[in-house]
């Protein structure tokens, strides 16, 4: 840990981590392993067909979910980033405000190192702990898809999984941007939510009204499902559009500490 | 010529209406150990985190050893020892982890230096910093200060919360600084302390800079304090009219008053009154501040 901003910073959220990867990948095991009950339900189908459009919005494709694959991308790869943004913002928003709310900023900033370098490694840190709860989850369902016998390619489990890491990255990285402008984790944190929150609003309502099938190219829930969709080839650009997105910002917040005024 | 080791110019910084620090002209030579004086809010941290980039001036410069601090600030850094007159540590870790760290962003320690500062400070090592008392933690602040053999320190109060021997140990540290050609910057609100260390001291009120004094200077120019009991009642005229009195107070026998200089004619003049008794001392530094160029900004304060 010897002088490394990254080491420390992911030390620090050993705890976190490890809590987190053991309650998603507890809902990642009960989704998987009561997936053949589901799966021998009479007229599931029907039953979710006969749903108010909302819902079957939030569902998505209703006749996949009699398959390992639909269900799992309608259960849990499809919302997987909204679950590790919440991680991802929590410890984002306060890398940079909570260094000048607990007053550690004197001691760190004043020794030789770059700013944007303590921005980086902090971004790093943080998103290498969505990765590790995210692999946490992969490792989980491809165990216990084994488990209930299924037939599934591991690849498309593990793919599935992982690509909720783009778009939680860049929420990561919106709630840090958010940090580097204020002085309090707080509001970096509803900032960065707000905007979760209305994208995922947003996505729902484009699935419900055929008027709104538009909106696509703004929404980035869009984007992550284009990334691996269950039906189709994953669209690479949609992922490399996400990750871009996620350079942009924590360039941006880069250079927003780098000039920020140290006041508190 | 070498640059001075911190050359600030019509250094101003404001937050918001409110003044932080204003039109600070301030030299610090290469090897003194220079006092930075000033009551709560008079702007000294204010200066200090200009030095080291952290906050950003409203106008004006400020240069460490010829490089300036806004463009050079890493360069900078890079040669600042910083005690902060606020920080907080981070607590989960013990003494030694943290300064490992601390240590190694951006930089390398010595181990061995570590220790020695440590021992000589009793600053223990460890156990986890939450659980430290604030003069502990202080003395870790020290040590991260001086841990990396800076040729300049920047110590905001470095003694608060320290008990008297462990104050004695500090400043012998700021000896050996000193006689190793390193400078120092010392903030403090204690004139005693910048007696005890300080070659000059500049001192700050309400973010101006009121005066920038020697020790020597301050010596010569000593004020003493008398009192005086005379035989027959005093004449007040006689008394004001003489050089370098300040102060006074005659109330029949007896007489009040600072005295600048000599005493000389003050006893000459008080002789003709048959002298019974006379008091002299030197003021402490604290009565000598205030007789100096305290009134004046006192009252304006608040
Ligand atoms: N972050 C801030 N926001 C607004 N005003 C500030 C801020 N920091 C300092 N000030 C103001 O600037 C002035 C100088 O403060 P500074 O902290 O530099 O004083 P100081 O000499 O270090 O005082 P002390 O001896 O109490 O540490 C004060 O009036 C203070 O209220
Ligand atoms: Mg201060």
């Amino acid at each position: 840990m010897k002088g490394s901003i990254y080491l420390k910073t992911l030390v620090d959220l050993r705890g976190s981590v490890i809590m987190w990867s053991l309650g998603i990948a507890f809902i990642g095991a009960v989704n998987v392993l009561f997936f053949p009950t589901i799966q021998q339900m009479e007229g599931l189908v029907a039953f979710l067909d006969s749903m108010p459009p909302v819902i079957k919005a939030m569902i998505g494709d209703v006749s996949a979910m009699v398959r390992l694959d639909g269900f799992l991308h309608v259960k849990l790869f499809d919302p997987l980033p909204l679950l590790l943004a919440i991680f991802g913002i929590s410890h984002g928003a306060s890398l940079l405000a909570g260094e000048l709310e607990h007053k550690h900023v004197d001691l760190l900033l004043a020794r030789p190192v770059h700013r944007w370098r303590v921005v980086l490694a902090k971004f790093l840190a943080v998103a290498t702990g969505v990765a590790i709860i995210a692999v946490a989850l992969a490792a989980t369902v491809v165990v216990c898809a084994r488990i209930i016998g299924d037939e599934l390619p591991w690849s498309h489990l593990v793919l599935g999984t992982l690509n909720a890491l783009p778009l939680s990255w860049l929420f990561t990285a919106l709630a840090l941007l958010g940090s580097s402008l204020v002085t309090q984790p707080r509001p970096a944190a509803f900032a960065a939510g707000a905007v979760v929150v209305a994208g995922y609003v947003l996505e729902t309502l484009r699935m419900m009204s055929p008027a709104l099938a538009g909106w696509r190219t703004v929404s980035l829930f869009a984007y992550q499902k284009a990334g691996y969709p269950l039906v189709g080839a994953p669209d690479i650009g949609a992922v490399g559009l996400l990750l871009a997105v996620t350079v942009v910002l924590v360039t941006a917040a880069c250079v927003s500490w780098e000039r920020r005024d140290l006041a508190a | 010529m070498t640059a001075p080791a911190i050359e600030t110019r019509d250094l101003t910084r404001f937050y918001g209406k409110h003044r932080g620090v204003e039109a600070l002209d301030l030299t610090v030579h290469g090897g003194e150990v220079f006092g930075f004086l000033g009551p709560n809010g008079a702007g000294k941290s204010t200066t200090i985190r200009l030095l080291l980039d952290l906050i950003r001036p409203t106008r004006g410069t400020a240069r460490v050893l010829g490089l300036d601090c806004q463009g050079q600030g890493l360069e900078v850094r890079r040669l600042v020892g910083y005690l902060p007159g606020e920080y907080r540590f981070y607590e989960n870790l013990d003494g030694r982890r943290m300064l490992e760290y601390l240590g190694h962003v951006g930089g390398q320690v010595d181990p061995a230096v570590v220790a020695s500062l440590a021992e000589r400070l009793g600053a223990d090592l460890q156990r986890p910093i939450r659980t430290l008392s604030h003069g502990n933690k202080q003395k870790l602040a020290i040590v991260q200060a001086f841990m990396h053999e800076t040729p300049l320190l920047i110590l905001d109060e470095p003694t608060t919360g320290l008990d008297p021997l462990v104050q004695q140990a500090f400043f012998a540290l700021v000896e050996e600084a000193r006689a190793a050609g390193r400078t120092v910057l010392l903030s403090s609100h204690n004139l005693g302390e910048v007696e005890r260390v300080c070659d000059r001291f500049a001192s700050v009120r309400q973010g101006r800079l009121v005066g920038v004094e020697t020790m020597a200077d301050l010596r010569d120019r000593a004020v003493r304090l008398v009192s005086l009991t005379a035989g027959r009642p005093l004449d007040a005229g006689v008394f004001a009219a003489l050089p370098g009195i300040d102060d006074l107070v005659v109330d029949g026998l007896t007489l009040h008053c600072t005295v600048q200089g000599p005493l000389q004619p003050l006893l000459a003049a008080a002789a003709p009154y048959e002298v019974v008794d006379i008091l002299s001392r030197e003021p402490n530094l604290e009565e000598f501040f205030l007789a100096l160029y305290g009134q004046r900004e006192v009252r304006h304060e608040g």
